[in-house]
């Protein structure tokens, strides 16, 4: 227990997170797509956390970003964890030229330059986010693969693999007994990873403007926010500009801090193993 | 025409049946019948002397220079005894009488042939002969040593020159001294033309005193050749491990009896529950004792020990460097080789190869019937060098050790497998507790896992088993535990084992042959 004190720490925090922004979804009465009061009002009373220039609520924005950018994170970092272990899987132990055909799209993946891509597809596609969490995940997953691979070709290679295959183990027994255990944990906290990734480039994608304009994102109100001129030169920003900035670092923090620290414990890993001493 | 011929002799009382069995002694000839006790040694000697037990049914024909003296009367007998054989039995001074002097025993036999003028030279001869001193006529049984009374009573049996001696044990109560004292006069009367038929349980006597030597096992002839033939190279796997038991054949090994099992039963070959290659056909009839192309004559329905595993002619290179040339490796039924050399010479390659790991560049890997096989009990199986690496970490003991078993399908239900693998980690001497059951391998220390991976590997009762430096890992107190209780599986479990270390004191304690890599080849 105590030796687990961070993962109890960042979890509190994400469900702290999580448990706030819910009360700002459905406590809170303002909406957060129409007007519900003057623009640009400062936190008070009646809008926790000010208004927008349109008036829109800004704790009712923040939340319905914090689950739109939850759920895409997660839908991603699921997409990812799939397809990366199954490919991992098929590089490692697909017969000869399939498991190759597997590793060059891998590796073409990997190679890929993220950012202009994903720029460009955002511009064409970025407007359905279904569309988006998929073009995310096809670029998450590659890295995950190439873990899998190498774990499982590991695995593949040991003495106690191969004596199950001479004891008449097939593949799927394999993958079963041995090989799967030895990869699901790997692959599980890099799709974590993945999550933190998703919610960053969606913003991202949402700041440039190639995102839904609709939606509630916290990409679009930093860049609403930033694009409004002379902001710096007024307090408007300290709540319209700084909540989604903070919200959205908090966030990150905590989701990659966590897969770091899982990646950590995952055996085999750092000082994870246990030395055994000889007989 | 042979001196002494038995033809379908066959002796039986309650608890015990010798026979049928065929010999034939030629005249001058010296025969050793070898044989543990209990094999029935001594009733067939019995048999042939017609000094039948009475409660003994005796069958079969005997024939002493032609006559079937099977059939004689007692008072017929008495006219050939002495005469035409006599018998020396294990110890002399109880057959005397304690209360006679040796002279007077010994005229008792002279009287038959000789005048009485005759008997004091006569005997005095015989002593000389003997190598016993004078002073020993006039002495009582009780007044003399354990060997010279054996060789008073062998004076005695000879005195009327027989064509035939029959020895029962001669020298098993004797030092080796008095053993060779003793066999030396048994030398000088083989040198007069006299045939014998030496009864023991003592494989350098029967080197040491017969030309041809009969094995006898549960009251069946096993095995029957020249006695130098078949010391050294012996063919039923009864008769390899009679001479494996013996010290003085080999003085660097530990001893190891042929494993312990129930006695012979029902209508099977008697060795059957003990050997180490037997099939089904074994447990249901007897087989026949048949001449081999050589000459000798063996029953065993393997026709003799097995080769298990014979690999020939093996090429192996290794990333461009050669390292088996021409290597060739026997493994017989129920036998430890022991496979030493440096690092780097091979041996681990030798293993894989052999194992079906690594694929030879030339050469072929022969294994008897399915002892090969990995997956089927009774195969073939490997205990890694590296046991770390050959358990998979997360799994339980229970797990990593049912689970050849549990591939083979060869467990019906969960209790079954435990019970399986409760057996194995015994034999390893790992304890079969729940708790241990249930602990995670990856917990295990070096010698725990490195047991584990053996239990594994006994839970598919394999035929051929080999250890790839199964203490390469281990501290030397370890170590000589490991190898020890390894020799100690081998010799329980029966398989052949090829086991490979780099320790050559160690490979001559446990291994009935040792090899050493030699320039990519077992030597």
């Amino acid at each position: 227990m105590r030796k687990n004190w961070p993962a109890f720490v960042l979890g509190g925090m994400l469900a702290a997170l999580a448990v706030f922004f819910a009360l700002g979804l459905w406590a809170n009465p303002r909406p957060a797509d129409l007007p519900s009061g003057d623009s640009l009002q400062p936190p008070g009373a009646g809008h926790l956390l000010g208004t927008d220039n349109l008036g829109v609520d800004i704790y009712a924005q923040l939340s319905g970003g914090f689950f739109s950018s939850m759920a895409l994170g997660l839908v991603c970092a699921a997409g990812a964890f799939v397809l990366g272990t199954a490919a991992g899987m098929a590089a490692a132990l697909a017969p000869g030229g399939a498991a190759a055909a597997v590793d060059l799209v891998i590796h073409l993946f990997l190679a890929m330059p993220q950012l202009p891509v994903l720029v460009v597809l955002g511009a064409f596609f970025g407007q359905s986010r279904a569309v988006l969490a998929l073009i995310i995940t096809l670029f998450s997953w590659a890295p995950i693969a190439k873990q899998v691979r190498a774990a499982a070709a590991a695995v593949r290679g040991r003495m106690y693999v191969r004596l199950a295959a001479r004891y008449g183990g097939g593949l799927w027994y394999i993958l079963r007994a041995h090989i799967l255990p030895e990869v699901l944990g790997l692959a599980a906290v890099n799709g974590l990873g993945v999550c933190g990734r998703a919610i960053l480039q969606e913003s991202s994608l949402a700041y440039l403007g190639l995102g839904d304009p609709l939606a509630r994102s916290w990409g679009l109100m930093i860049s609403k926010a930033s694009r409004f001129s002379g902001i710096y030169f007024t307090d408007y920003w300290l709540w319209w500009l700084l909540p989604p900035v903070l919200a959205l670092l908090c966030t990150l923090l905590c989701v990659r801090l966590l897969a770091r620290w899982l990646e950590r414990r995952l055996p085999g890993r750092a000082t994870g193993g246990k030395q055994d001493g000889a007989a | 025409m042979a001196l002494l011929e038995a033809k379908g002799l066959r002796v039986e009382y309650p608890g015990f049946v010798l026979g049928p069995l065929d010999l034939a002694v030629q005249p001058g000839e010296r025969v050793a019948v070898l044989g543990e006790s209990g094999s029935g040694k001594t009733t067939l000697l019995r048999a042939l002397a017609r000094l039948d037990a009475p409660r003994a049914a005796v069958s079969g024909q005997i024939l002493l220079a032609g006559q079937d003296i099977g059939a004689m009367r007692e008072t017929q007998l008495r006219a050939l005894r002495m005469e035409q054989f006599a018998l020396c039995f294990q110890n002399a001074a109880q057959w005397m009488n304690p209360s006679a002097t040796v002279y007077a025993q010994l005229c008792e036999v002279l009287a038959r042939r000789y005048p009485r003028a005759a008997w004091p030279a006569r005997a005095r001869a015989l002593l000389e002969e003997a190598g016993l001193p004078d002073g020993t006529l006039d002495k009582t049984p009780g007044q003399l040593s354990g060997g010279m009374a054996q060789k008073c009573m062998l004076a005695m049996a000879a005195a009327l020159r027989p064509p035939l001696l029959l020895l029962d044990e001669p020298t098993s109560a004797l030092d080796e001294n008095a053993r060779e004292d003793f066999l030396r006069f048994v030398d000088k009367l083989h040198a007069q033309g006299i045939a014998t038929v030496t009864v023991t349980h003592d494989v350098t006597v029967a080197r040491r005193a017969a030309d041809r030597t009969l094995v006898l096992y549960g009251g069946q002839l096993v095995e029957e050749g020249g006695t130098q033939q078949l010391l050294e190279s012996p063919r039923h796997p009864y008769t390899r491990g009679l001479l494996a038991s013996f010290p003085e054949l080999y003085p660097l090994r530990d001893l190891w009896g042929i494993r312990p099992a129930k006695g012979p039963e029902g209508k099977g070959c008697v060795f059957c529950a003990r050997c180490t290659q037997s099939v089904p056909a074994c447990a249901e009839r007897q087989p026949p004792l048949v001449k081999m192309q050589d000459g000798r004559k063996l029953a065993c329905h393997r026709g003799g020990v097995v080769c298990r595993m014979r690999l020939r002619g093996i090429h192996k290179a290794l990333g461009g460097q050669p390292v088996l040339r021409d290597a060739a490796l026997e493994l017989y039924a129920g036998e430890t080789v022991a496979l030493t050399g440096p690092a780097g010479s091979g041996k681990s390659t030798l293993c894989a190869v052999a194992a079906g790991f690594l694929a030879p560049d030339a050469g072929t890997i022969e294994f008897e019937g399915e002892s090969g096989r990995m997956d089927r009990p009774g195969g073939m199986q490997l205990v890694a060098q590296d046991s770390a690496a050959a358990v998979n970490p997360r799994f339980t003991v229970l797990r990593a050790a049912a689970e050849p078993g549990l591939l083979a399908g060869l467990y019906h239900g969960e209790q079954e497998a435990r019970e399986a693998v409760c057996r194995a980690l015994e034999m390893v001497g790992l304890p079969a507790g729940e708790a241990f059951l249930q602990r995670c391998a990856g917990e295990l220390s070096g010698g725990q896992l490195q047991r584990l991976a053996l239990a594994r590997a006994l839970t598919m009762q394999p035929s051929v088993l080999i250890a790839d430096e199964p203490t390469a890992m281990l501290d030397a107190s370890s170590r000589a535990n490991v190898l020890r209780m390894l020799k100690g599986v081998q010799n329980a479990a029966g398989c052949a084992m090829l086991v490979v270390t780099h320790d050559r004191a160690a490979a001559e304690k446990i291994a009935d042959r040792v090899l050493a890599m030699q320039n990519g080849a077992p030597v």
